[in-house]
């Protein structure tokens, strides 16, 4: 029992993460119809931000998520503005594959720079477990979480409440009604490109000290973000929490009762059972296809 | 008035090429088709019009199998095709054209008739990878049966143009083409000379009487009330996804409720 | 005209151990000519039926291993039964590579009748990462990371001198043009016939497609094993060249090392995913020693992102193009040239 609490524990810790990475993706994807293969290199971006500020120049892991997340806001703007906006993302699998070529350079330039060699970032908390009723929980771990939870709350605000989520409400429901109404679509895609690249940031600055820090780590970001946000249909911003909470569950699950060596298939395993049965998601409401 | 209370204006011998009947189809709640029946009789010119909005599209969706009506039943020469998907409804001979121009744009028109003489082809997959004689026999044939569909719908000229060049009225002339080679008993044209000049659409009209002395039923959906008049041996009027009137186009064009329908939506050509 | 520089190519190309019988190059060129092999495969989904696969390397991988397994023999437990497999002869164990690989690629044809688009491709990447971690964990079958070696060498039979293995650089060489000239001629005849006619269709408007009475998921599927089995022959032919393979054979970036051959060259081409794989292929040597390898795949990625935005259509289309334009250039000076007079009376 308490093994299976442990279980739940880590799953809700994990799947906080997840749902930052996946929300992300799934706002990027439900706007501008954009599959981003490089949304893992901006957590890998967000990372490496936190590993120079901390490791480097001995700045407070705090102040290092801050200026991770600022800093992927500018990148993801950056992006969409000399990238995205050069070509008219008609064409789905060209933009997926301009995507993948910006992946493929964001990976190798932090190759280049960083070296293959996985870096750690030391944290800020005390080692120690806490115990609760025999469940073990890191305090950095402790932190991620309510760290992650604020963010999803600010960010459901942040749609819900104000005129900007408004405009990209409009925007996401029908690009060329908002666009008669006044809404300035292509300032929408830059500050939507912009806002989830700067999640993804954030999501890595987070876990840096929580994993190691290496180049790779983008590629299987980025694949686990599709993965919680195909469970959740794709464009689904509920869905995509839902569905981080879902792959960590998976994960966790499945690494603890069926096979650890496994638990990153069994993610892979799930969409593919997913789209068998249920094409448009688990949590998905209308059917959406890309 | 419900359509269902309604006798067939001229009950005519023989068995219909296609029928409807209490064809009902809701799309998310609103009902788009209801209670619709109607016959269409071998060898007739039969026009479905209606103004915006009647459930014509819809009814060509139905019949050509790319909706599945909620209920009621569409059969065609006598069986039941209710829910067949469109590929087998094209199989038994009833194949429709598209309202929006629709062609294999990056293809040249010649080679778009010839994928449309997909049917007529049987050469299995070792046969062509192989090059066995029956494949180049069959291939042989079906280049010659597309260069007299060419001739037919007169674009011959244009065989090596890619169909996205052409013009508007050439591309809907190929569109013809590529469903006629199909092989239909019944073809469904959805709006065909929608957007075209006066010129093209008399040309295009000339067409559908060539079609039809073919042999080949027509199911015409149309907004031209000058074409429909002149070319339908029999008229069926949608309003609001029920059926209000059949009849000749005399009869059609000076019935009240028809008048009335068009009246009410607006539209000015209703007795052109 | 065609068939002759057809023949005339191929030929050069055959000659080329005897020309320049440099054991690195004819390895570099060989190398090259397996991942044209899988490019080719590749455009036949990609190109052709328009579908995106981005789990192209699974059956690259599932090709290279069923074949490398079976030629080697193996002995695993399932379900508490122990299997013993003895050592099948090379090229039985080659061809059932291609089998297997088709296999799995009926399966992904039939998945991709249910999802289509982006749902399509994260399904196939999915694919290729579950069959790397299989072969990654299933250490018992596939050894792991410790990989599998000793593969043995396909095998011919000439008349005279039997059997010989098929090992040295230039026999390689040959080996791996015949398989490239062979799929090269499948694919083209595929194309031209009723079923890359009904492929094209789908790609080009699906609704149109089976308003003709064409059954557009039968053809995907068919497309899809083909594609599946011809990838599946290229990994076959990786494993019995190269002779040892592990789990990196299914990573993401040889899938994109695939597509960038095809979309560079021109996607629905014949002649594209080979002319695009000749440079993609022979660029990681020519930059080798000049740049930093991960400079060379930031330059591949940037490479990747130019042709998209300035030649989407690939090097191909885009070079047919320019002949057509200068032909039409041509006549129009010629007769502009010669019936100056009639023009004047016209005018």
């Amino acid at each position: 029992m308490d093994q299976f609490l442990q279980h739940i524990v880590n799953a809700l810790v994990l799947g906080s993460t997840y749902a930052l990475l996946g929300i992300g993706l799934t706002l990027i994807f439900g706007i501008m119809r954009v599959v981003n293969f490089a949304h893992g290199e901006l957590y890998a971006f967000g990372a490496y931000v936190s590993y120079a500020l901390v490791s480097l120049l001995g700045l407070n892991y705090f102040g290092s998520v801050l200026l991770a997340g600022m800093l992927g806001l500018l990148l993801g703007a950056a992006i969409e503005f000399l990238l995205l906006r050069r070509c008219k993302l008609e064409n789905i699998d060209e933009v997926m594959l301009i995507m993948i070529g910006l992946m493929i350079i964001m990976q190798n330039a932090e190759l280049l720079l960083w070296g293959g060699v996985a870096k750690v970032v030391p944290t800020p908390f005390a080692q120690e477990s806490i115990t609760i009723g025999g469940i073990y929980l890191s305090p950095t771990r402790l932190f991620v979480f309510c760290a992650a939870v604020v963010l999803l709350i600010a960010f459901y605000l942040i749609i819900e409440r104000s005129r900007l989520g408004l405009a990209m409400r409009a925007t996401f429901q029908d690009r060329d009604a908002a666009k008669i109404v006044g809404v300035n679509v292509g300032s929408i895609y830059t500050l939507t490109f912009a806002l989830g690249s700067c999640m993804a940031a954030v999501t890595g600055a987070l876990l840096a000290p929580v994993f190691v820090v290496a180049p790779t780590m983008g590629d299987l970001a980025s694949l686990k973000a599709f993965a919680i946000v195909i469970l959740g249909g794709l464009g689904n911003i509920p869905g995509a929490a839902l569905g981080g909470f879902a792959l960590a569950a998976i994960e966790e699950f499945g690494s603890g009762y069926i096979s650890t060596a496994y638990r990153d298939a069994l993610g892979f395993l799930a969409i593919l059972i997913v789209m068998v049965i249920r094409p448009q998601g688990l949590f998905a409401i209308k059917e959406r296809v890309g | 008035m419900s359509a269902q209370l309604q006798p067939m204006a001229q009950p005519r011998p023989g068995a219909p090429l296609l029928a409807l009947s209490g064809v009902t189809m809701k799309i998310s709640g609103l009902v788009a088709l209801s209670e619709v029946s109607l016959e269409v009789h071998p060898g007739q010119i039969v026009s479905l019009i209606g103004p915006n909005g009647a459930g014509k599209t819809t009814a060509f969706n139905v019949i050509s199998g790319y909706m599945r009506p909620t209920s009621g039943t569409v059969s065609f020469q006598g069986e039941d095709i209710t829910g067949l998907p469109p590929e087998q409804i094209a199989a038994r001979g009833l194949v429709r054209s598209f309202q929006r121009t629709s062609v294999f744009g990056n293809c040249t028109v010649f080679e778009n008739i010839q994928t449309a003489f997909h049917m007529q082809g049987s050469a299995s997959l070792a046969a062509s990878i192989l090059r066995l004689p029956s494949f180049r026999r069959e291939e042989a044939a079906l280049r010659e049966r597309t260069r007299e569909m060419l001739e037919f719908v007169g674009l011959t000229r244009r065989a090596d143009d890619l169909a996205a060049n052409l013009s508007y009225g050439d591309q809907r002339l190929l569109g013809v083409g590529i469903a006629l080679a199909a092989q239909p008993r019944l073809l469904l044209l959805d709006e065909p000379a929608a957007g075209l000049n006066p010129s093209e659409t008399d040309e295009f009209k000339d067409m559908i009487r060539k079609v039809a002395d073919t042999g080949v039923t027509i199911l015409l959906v149309e907004h031209d009330m000058q074409m429909v008049m002149s070319i339908s041996d029999y008229i069926v009027v949608l309003n609001q996804g029920h059926r209000i009137a059949d009849g000749g186009p005399q009869a059609i064009q000076n019935n009240p409720d028809v008048i009335r329908a068009y009246l009410g939506s607006g539209l000015k050509s209703a007795k052109a | 005209m065609n068939k002759i520089v057809f023949f005339v190519v191929v030929a050069l190309l055959a000659l080329l151990p005897v020309l320049w019988p440099d054991p690195y190059m004819l390895s570099v060129v060989s190398a090259a000519g397996i991942m044209i092999v899988a490019a080719i495969s590749l455009n036949v989904l990609l190109g052709f039926t328009g579908q995106l696969s981005l789990g192209h390397a699974a059956f690259f991988g599932i090709g290279a291993y069923t074949s490398a397994l079976l030629s080697l023999g193996f002995d695993v437990s399932l379900f508490g039964y122990l299997l013993v497999v003895d050592p099948k002869p090379v090229w039985v164990a080659f061809v059932s590579g291609i089998l297997v690989a088709a296999a799995f690629g009926w399966l992904i044809g039939k998945l991709a009748f249910r999802v289509r688009g982006a749902y399509f491709v994260i399904v196939t990447i999915c694919f290729a990462q579950v069959m790397r971690m299989v072969a990654l964990n299933w250490v018992d079958l596939t050894e792991g990371p410790m990989a599998l070696v000793s593969i043995p060498a396909l095998t011919l039979w000439i008349p005279g001198e039997g059997v010989i293995k098929l090992v040295s650089k230039s026999a390689t060489y040959w080996l791996v043009l015949a398989a490239n000239v062979l799929a090269y001629l499948i694919v083209a005849r595929l194309v031209l016939s009723r079923f890359g006619r009904a492929a094209i269709a789908l790609r080009e408007n699906e609704t149109l497609a089976k308003s003709i009475g064409i059954p557009v998921t039968r053809y995907l599927i068919v497309f899809s094993v083909i594609s599946a089995g011809i990838a599946g022959a290229a990994g076959g032919l990786y494993a019995h060249t190269v002779r040892i393979i592990d789990p990196e054979v299914f990573m993401f970036i040889y899938t994109i090392t695939m597509v960038i051959m095809v979309i560079a060259g021109g996607k629905g081409t014949l002649a594209g995913p080979v002319i695009g794989g000749i440079i993609f292929g022979l660029l990681p040597e020519l930059l080798r020693g000049v740049v930093a390898p991960e400079v060379q795949w930031m330059l591949y990625g940037a490479l990747m992102v130019l042709l998209l935005l300035f030649m989407p259509k690939g090097i191909v289309p885009t070079f047919n193009g320019l002949v057509r334009r200068l032909r039409a250039r041509l006549a129009r000076e010629k007769t502009a040239a010669a019936p100056a007079k009639a023009r004047g009376a016209n005018a």
